[in-house]
C-alpha cells in the first residue's frame, strides 16, 4: 500500500500498483482503514494532512517534475499523506460507517466520496463544515458546480474533481470503434464485458441507452427496465466482472474487451496504453463529481484548509488536471492548462463543449428509501 | 539325502562400491532349521531378503526348488517371512492378518477360515482372533506373525531376528516354541541371528557369516568344536587364543611354540597341513582347561597368575594374567575346590587332545569375551 | 488462636469445593460471553467484570486455604478453566452475537445498531436470494476437495515412499509457494490465465481451446470467468492441506509392511489398496476437512478468478458485510454457511470416521 507521504507512483509500476491497491481496497484490507478502525483520529500535528482519494486521482512526482502533493509540501510545510486506498463507495462507508455512526472520528481529514454518497454523510450529520473562511481560492469554484441540491449553502463541500462515466474499450480485443451503450451487449464480447459496481454509472448508462434520463429518476419503476437488462446480461455470461475503480487493470490486459468506465482514468491510461479509449456513447454518459469533505471530528482543518486553497489556485489546478484529464472543478483551469498543453485545453471530455454537455446527465437526488430499493436490486445483480 | 528347497548359488549383492554380500553358496534342506548368523552387517539380513526377494542379486541365482526365482517378485516366491518388528498390519484383527495370504491368493472364504483357525490353533492363539496387533503382547504378536507366514505352508520360512525384539525370558520360551512349531509344520526355517547361543540351541546347520562371506557351514557342533577360522571360533562360544608358530611336527601333534614363550603340544587334526614356521593360533576352551597349582609332567600347561575368580552357580569363572599380559578364561565346576586363590601363582592345564590349532593370529591374544551383551555393545 | 474455628469450616469448604469449581466456572465462562457478545452495557458492564475478577479471586483464595483436599477437588477445574474460558470468549461469545444479529432488524437504513426481534426473514432472504451462491460454494468446494485429493494423495506418495533424500527439498516446493499471501498467489492466477495471457495463447496454438471448452475449463474462449477457474483456483490454494496431513500418514507407514503384504502374494496395486490406502485414510479425512471447510466459505477465488455468475457464498457475505452494511442478513448467510458446514462434517465424520485409527 502506498502510505508515503508522496505519491510514489510511476508509469511502468502502475499496472501491479493498481491490481494490488485495487484487490486489497476491494477486501477492505487497506491500512489506512485499519489504521482508522483502530479509531485513531489524530495523524500529527496541526501540519499534517491526511487525505484519502481513488486511484489514478493524483499527479505523481515524476522525475524533476513534482506531483500535486510534493508542490504543496514545498509550498506550506505541511507533512501531508495521501492515499489511493478509496475503490467503491459503498464499501468505503462500509468502512467508515461503524467509526463515524458511533461518534468516532476516522483518520483521514479529507475524503472524495461521489456526490450522492457525500449527501448522504451530510444527512447522517457525519461532516464537518469546510473552513471557508480560510479557503479563499473556494471563489474560483464553477458557478455551475455551486450550491448542489445535497448541500445547498455549499459550506461542507469543494468538488475534487468532475467527470462522466461512459463506454470504455480495449480496441485491440474489440477490433473496432465503439460509440454506443448497446456495445456493451454485443454477444461478440460476451464474457469481456466490465460494470461499475457505482450503481449510478452502470445503470445510469443502460437507462441512456434504453433512452431513459437518470436525471429525472423518481421511482424504480423508471429504471426498472435498465436492471432487467443488467440482469439478464449477467445471467447470459455477457459480464466478466462488477468492480471498482480497479476496473482499469482489466481493461488494460485485455480481459475487458469494454467497460463502463471514467473518462480522466483512460485519458491517463493512454499514455502508457495507447489502445484503450473512452467514448461517451451517442446515447449519452452520465455526470458525476467527487467532492472533497471533511469527515465529522477531523482535526487538522487548519492543513485541510491550506490544501483546498492550494488545488483551487487555476495554475495549481491545471498542472493537476493536466495529469488527471478530468474535468477541473475551478474557473480559470482552461486558460491556465492553454499555456501548458493547448491540446488537452482543447479536450472536450475536459472542458465539455455545448455538444458534449448535451448529452451527459447527472442522476437526480434519490429519497432514502428508492435509494434503497436501487441499492438492493443492484446488489442482488452483482451478487457478491 | 533330503531334497534342497532353496539354493544359492554364486550369490552377491553390491551397492555401489560396497560389497554386502560376497558369492555366497549353500543349499538348504526341506524341512531343515538353518542358521545365517554373524554379527550386524555380515550379509545375513541381505542374503535373506534376496531370498525373499526384496533385494535383487548383483549377480549369481536364487534357485527355489530346483527354479531359478532372482527375477521373480516377492509375491509370486513361495517363501513367507518373518520380520524383526513383526510388522502386523495394524488396522487388520488378528484373524485379519492371518487371513491376508490365502485371501491374497484368492483362496475360498471358508477355507480361509479354516486355515487360519488351524494356524491360529497351532500358535496357541484362537481366541485372540478379533484382537487389534495393538491389543497384543511382543510374543503374542510374534506368534501372529508366525501364524500369517505359516498359514500360507510356504516351501520356506525366512525369519529375520524374530526374537531381538522380546526380553530375555520371553525370547528363551520362544526359542523352544520355535522349534515346536517347525516340527510340528515340517516347513524349512532359514533364520537370521546374531546371537550364537540361539542359533546352537535352535540350528539343525549354521552358516556363519563375516563381512559378506559365509566363514563355515556346519552343525551347532562341528562348528563349536571344529571351528574353521578365528573369527568362527572367536564368535561361537568363548575362546582363548594363543598365537604361536608350529616347531615341530611328527604326523600326530604338532608342536607350537606360544609367543608368551612355553611350548605346547596339540594333537593334529585330520585336515591340518601346517608345516614348521606355519603362524597358528591355539585355541583352548575355557571349559576344557583346569586350574592347577603345578603342571603335570605329561599334560600341557601354561603358567600365569589368578586375578579374579567369579562364583556364577553351577560353574566358577576363572582368569589368569600370563606373563605377558594376555588374558585366560578358564571355567570349572563350582562344586569342585579350586586349589589356588586370586594372586597365587597358578597354572592352566589341559589333556592334549582338548587344544585346536588354527590358521593365523588373532587381532588380540587370549580370551574373546562371552557375554553376549559385550558382543552386542562391541557391534 | 482461631485455628480451632477455621479447621472445620475448612473442611466443610475442602468437601465442597468441587461443587464451588465447578460453579465459579459456569459463572466466569456466562460473564465472559456476555461481555464478550455485549449482553450487557453501560453500567453494568463494570459491574460484570468485577464479578468475574470476584470469582477468579474467590477461587484462588479457596485454594489458598481449603487445604490438600480441596485442592485436590479443584484441580480438575482448575485445568479445565482455561480451555473453557477461551472457548467462552473466542467461540460461544461471537456465535451469540452472530445468531443475535442474525435475528435483527437495523432501525434505520445507516444505523450501526441492531434491534433483535426475532427477524427471521432474514434467514429468508439468505435462502431465497443467495440459494445459488450456497449452492456453488458447495458444489465448488466439494469437486475441489475432489480434485485436491486426487493431486494430493499420489503426490504425496511420490514424496513419502520415492523422494528418498529429496523428500526435504520436494516437500519445501510444494510449501513454498505458499509462503507468498494468499491473495498475491489468485491475482497471480488471474495475470496466468488472463484472456491476452501465455496460457490461452499457448491453448490457441496447440489447437486445444476445441477440447478445453467442451470439457467446460474453458468458456468461450476463456480460461478465466469459468467455474473450472475458480475450482482450479481452491484446488491450487487449498493443495498443501491435503497434500501435508496425507503425506505425514503415509510417512508414518512401515515400508515393511508394504513388504510383508508382497510377501504374502499380494501385489503392489493389492498391497496399496488393502494395506497403505487404509493407513492413510485418516490423512485423506484430515485434509478432506481442512480443504473442504475452509473453500466452502472462500471468496477470493471466486472474486478474482470467477465471474459474477460463479460467486460464492463467501463473496456474498463479504458483500453483505462490507458493501451492503447489512449485518443481519450476513449474519444469517454466516450461520446458514456454518451450520450448513457443522453437519456436513458430523455427516462425513459418521459414515467415513476412522476414530479407531486415530
Amino acid at each position: 500500500m502506498n502510505t508515503s507521504t508522496t505519491s510514489r507512483r510511476s508509469g511502468t509500476t502502475r499496472r501491479q500498483f493498481l491490481a494490488g491497491t485495487g484487490a486489497l481496497g476491494a477486501l477492505g484490507l487497506s491500512l489506512p482503514a485499519l489504521l482508522a478502525a483502530c479509531g485513531g483520529g489524530d495523524s500529527g500535528g496541526a501540519d499534517s494532512l491526511f487525505f484519502e482519494n481513488w486511484p489514478l486521482y493524483i499527479d505523481p512526482t515524476e522525475g524533476a517534475t513534482l506531483g500535486t502533493v510534493d508542490r504543496f509540501m514545498e509550498a506550506t510545510g505541511v507533512k501531508m499523506t495521501y492515499t489511493e486506498a478509496y475503490n467503491d463507495n459503498n464499501e468505503y462507508f462500509a468502512k467508515i460507517q461503524p467509526l463515524l455512526g458511533a461518534g468516532k472520528s476516522i483518520e483521514p481529514d479529507v475524503i472524495a466520496p461521489t456526490f450522492w454518497l457525500a449527501g448522504r454523510l451530510l444527512a447522517l450529520g457525519w461532516l464537518e463544515k469546510l473552513p471557508l473562511d480560510k479557503i479563499p481560492n473556494a471563489v474560483n469554484l464553477e458557478p455551475s458546480m455551486q450550491n448542489p441540491t445535497w448541500d445547498p449553502t455549499g459550506e461542507y463541500s469543494l468538488p475534487w474533481q468532475a467527470g462522466m462515466a461512459g463506454v470504455a474499450y480495449n480496441i485491440d480485443v474489440t477490433g473496432r470503434e465503439l460509440k454506443s451503450v448497446e456495445d456493451l451487449f454485443d454477444p461478440a464480447f460476451k464474457g469481456k464485458i466490465g460494470m461499475l459496481t457505482e450503481m449510478r454509472d452502470t445503470i445510469g448508462l443502460i437507462m441512456l441507452g434504453l433512452g431513459k434520463d437518470p436525471s429525472t429518476v423518481t421511482s424504480f419503476d423508471d429504471a426498472a427496465g435498465a436492471f432487467d437488462k443488467l440482469d439478464k446480461a449477467k445471467s447470459d455470461g455477457q459480464i466478466r466482472a462488477f468492480t471498482g475503480n480497479d476496473y482499469t487493470d482489466d481493461l488494460v490486459s485485455g480481459n475487458f474487451a469494454a467497460c463502463v468506465g471514467w473518462s480522466g482514468d483512460v485519458l491517463q491510461l493512454q499514455k502508457d496504453s495507447p489502445h484503450v479509449r473512452f467514448v461517451i456513447p451517442e446515447e449519452g454518459g452520465t455526470s458525476w463529481a467527487d467532492v472533497m469533505v471533511v469527515p465529522k471530528g477531523a482535526k487538522n482543518t487548519d492543513a485541510v484548509a491550506k490544501w483546498m486553497n492550494f488545488v483551487y489556485d487555476p495554475a495549481q489546478a491545471a498542472q493537476l488536471s493536466a495529469y488527471v484529464q478530468y474535468v477541473s472543478p475551478v474557473k480559470g483551469v482552461q486558460e491556465e492548462l492553454a499555456k501548458i498543453d493547448p491540446d488537452l485545453a482543447a479536450n472536450p471530455l475536459m472542458f465539455p463543449d455545448e455538444t458534449t454537455s448535451a448529452r451527459l446527465r447527472s442522476w437526480a437526488t434519490l429519497t432514502e428509501e428508492v435509494e434503497a430499493e436501487f441499492d438492493a436490486a443492484f446488489s442482488r445483480i452483482t451478487g457478491a | 539325502m533330503r531334497k534342497d528347497v532353496i539354493e544359492l548359488d554364486h550369490l552377491s549383492k553390491c551397492y555401489g562400491d560396497y560389497v554386502a554380500v560376497n558369492d555366497v553358496n549353500f543349499a538348504i534342506a526341506s524341512g531343515e532349521f538353518f542358521a545365517m548368523l554373524g554379527p550386524s552387517g555380515c550379509g545375513k539380513t541381505t542374503t535373506l531378503k534376496m531370498i525373499a526377494g526384496f533385494e535383487q542379486p548383483t549377480s549369481g541365482r536364487v534357485v527355489l526348488d530346483g527354479v531359478d526365482v532372482s527375477a521373480v517378485p516377492p509375491y509370486k516366491r513361495n517363501v513367507n517371512t518373518v520380520f524383526q518388528q513383526y510388522v502386523l498390519f495394524p488396522h487388520m484383527s488378528v484373524f485379519d492378518n492371518v487371513a491376508f495370504g490365502p485371501r491374497s491368493r484368492k483362496t475360498k472364504e471358508s477355507d480361509v477360515r479354516r486355515s487360519v483357525m488351524e494356524m491360529l490353533e497351532v500358535v496357541r492363539l484362537v481366541d485372540f482372533a478379533p484382537r487389534k496387533p495393538s491389543q497384543l503382547s511382543g510374543g503374542q504378536q510374534q506368534r501372529v506373525a508366525l501364524a500369517r507366514a505359516l498359514v500360507n505352508y510356504p516351501r520356506a520360512l525366512l525369519l529375520d531376528e524374530p526374537l531381538a525384539a522380546l526380553d530375555l525370558k520371553l525370547r528363551e520360551a520362544m526359542q523352544i516354541e520355535l522349534k515346536r512349531i517347525q516340527r510340528e509344520v515340517g516347513i524349512s526355517f532359514v533364520f537370521v541371528t546374531h546371537d550364537q547361543g540361539e542359533a546352537l540351541t535352535m540350528s539343525d546347520r549354521i552358516a556363519v557369516m563375516s563381512q559378506g562371506v559365509v566363514e563355515q557351514i556346519g552343525t551347532p557342533s562341528e562348528i563349536y568344536r571344529s571351528p574353521a577360522t578365528l573369527f568362527v571360533a572367536g564368535f561361537i562360544g568363548s575362546a582363548n587364543l594363543l598365537p604361536g608358530v608350529v616347531t615341530s611336527t611328527d604326523g600326530v601333534d604338532l608342536v607350537v611354540k606360544l609367543e608368551i614363550g612355553s611350548t605346547v603340544k596339540v594333537a593334529k587334526g585330520d585336515n591340518d597341513n601346517f608345516v614348521v614356521g606355519s603362524k597358528v593360533s591355539v585355541m583352548l576352551r575355557p571349559e576344557r582347561i583346569r586350574p592347577t597349582s603345578s603342571i603335570p609332567a605329561n599334560g600341557e600347561g601354561i603358567e600365569g597368575i589368578l586375578t579374579d575368580l567369579v562364583f556364577q552357580g553351577p560353574t566358577a569363572r576363572l582368569i589368569l594374567r600370563l606373563a605377558n599380559g594376555t588374558e585366560l578364561i578358564c571355567i570349572t565346576d563350582a562344586w569342585r575346590d579350586t586349589p589356588v586363590q586370586p594372586g597365587d601363582r597358578t597354572s592352566v592345564t589341559w589333556e592334549r587332545d582338548c587344544g585346536y590349532v588354527l590358521a593365523g593370529w588373532p587381532d588380540r591374544a587370549g580370551a574373546t569375551t562371552t557375554n553376549v551383551d559385550q558382543i552386542e555393545a562391541a557391534l | 488462636m482461631n485455628t480451632t474455628l477455621l479447621v472445620p469450616a475448612r473442611q466443610r469448604v475442602g468437601r465442597n469445593a468441587d461443587r464451588v469449581g465447578l460453579g465459579a466456572l459456569i459463572v466466569a465462562s456466562t460473564c465472559l460471553v456476555a461481555l464478550g457478545a455485549g449482553w450487557v452495557g453501560g453500567a453494568f458492564r463494570p459491574v460484570v467484570v468485577l464479578v468475574l475478577v470476584a470469582v477468579v479471586v474467590g477461587l484462588l483464595v479457596l485454594v489458598a486455604i481449603g487445604g490438600p483436599q480441596a485442592r485436590r477437588l479443584l484441580a480438575p477445574y482448575g485445568l479445565l478453566q482455561p480451555g473453557i474460558l477461551w472457548l467462552a470468549l473466542f467461540f460461544l461469545a461471537p456465535v451469540w452475537s452472530l445468531l443475535r444479529i442474525s435475528l435483527s432488524t437495523k432501525p434505520s437504513r445507516f444505523s450501526v445498531d441492531y434491534t433483535f426481534s426475532w427477524a427471521f426473514e432474514n434467514y429468508t432472504t439468505a435462502f431465497r436470494d443467495f440459494g445459488k451462491q450456497f449452492e456453488h460454494a458447495f458444489v465448488y468446494a466439494a469437486v475441489a476437495t475432489v480434485l485436491t485429493v486426487l493431486i494430493g494423495y499420489p503426490l504425496a506418495y511420490v514424496i513419502a515412499f520415492r523422494g528418498g533424500k529429496y523428500k526435504n527439498i520436494l516437500l519445501g516446493l510444494v510449501v513454498i509457494p505458499f509462503f507468498t499471501s494468499y491473495l498475491i498467489r489468485t491475482i497471480a492466477w488471474s495475470t496466468i490465465l488472463a484472456d491476452r495471457g501465455p496460457t490461452v495463447a499457448i491453448l490457441h496454438n496447440v489447437g486445444l481451446v476445441r477440447l478445453f471448452e467442451v470439457l467446460h475449463i474453458m468458456n468461450n474462449g476463456q480460461l478465466l470467468n469459468t467455474p473450472a477457474a475458480v475450482i482450479g483456483g481452491l484446488t491450487y490454494n487449498f493443495l498443501p492441506f491435503m497434500l501435508l496431513p496425507i503425506y505425514v500418514s503415509l510417512e508414518k507407514i512401515d515400508t515393511n509392511l508394504v513388504n510383508a503384504a508382497n510377501d504374502l502374494y499380494s501385489s503392489s496395486v493389492r498391497a496399496f489398496r488393502k494395506i497403505v490406502l487404509p493407513l492413510s485414510i485418516p490423512g485423506v479425512f484430515a485434509g478432506t476437512l481442512l480443504t473442504f471447510i475452509p473453500a466452502a466459505g472462500d471468496f477470493v477465488n471466486a472474486q478474482f478468478l470467477g465471474s459474477p455468475n460463479t460467486t460464492m457464498i463467501g463473496n456474498s457475505i463479504q458483500d453483505q458485510f462490507l458493501k451492503q452494511n447489512n449485518y443481519p442478513v450476513a449474519s444469517a448467510m454466516a450461520a446458514v454457511l456454518m451450520v450448513s458446514i457443522a453437519s456436513l462434517v458430523l455427516i462425513y465424520t459418521r459414515l467415513f470416521g476412522t476414530g479407531d485409527l486415530a
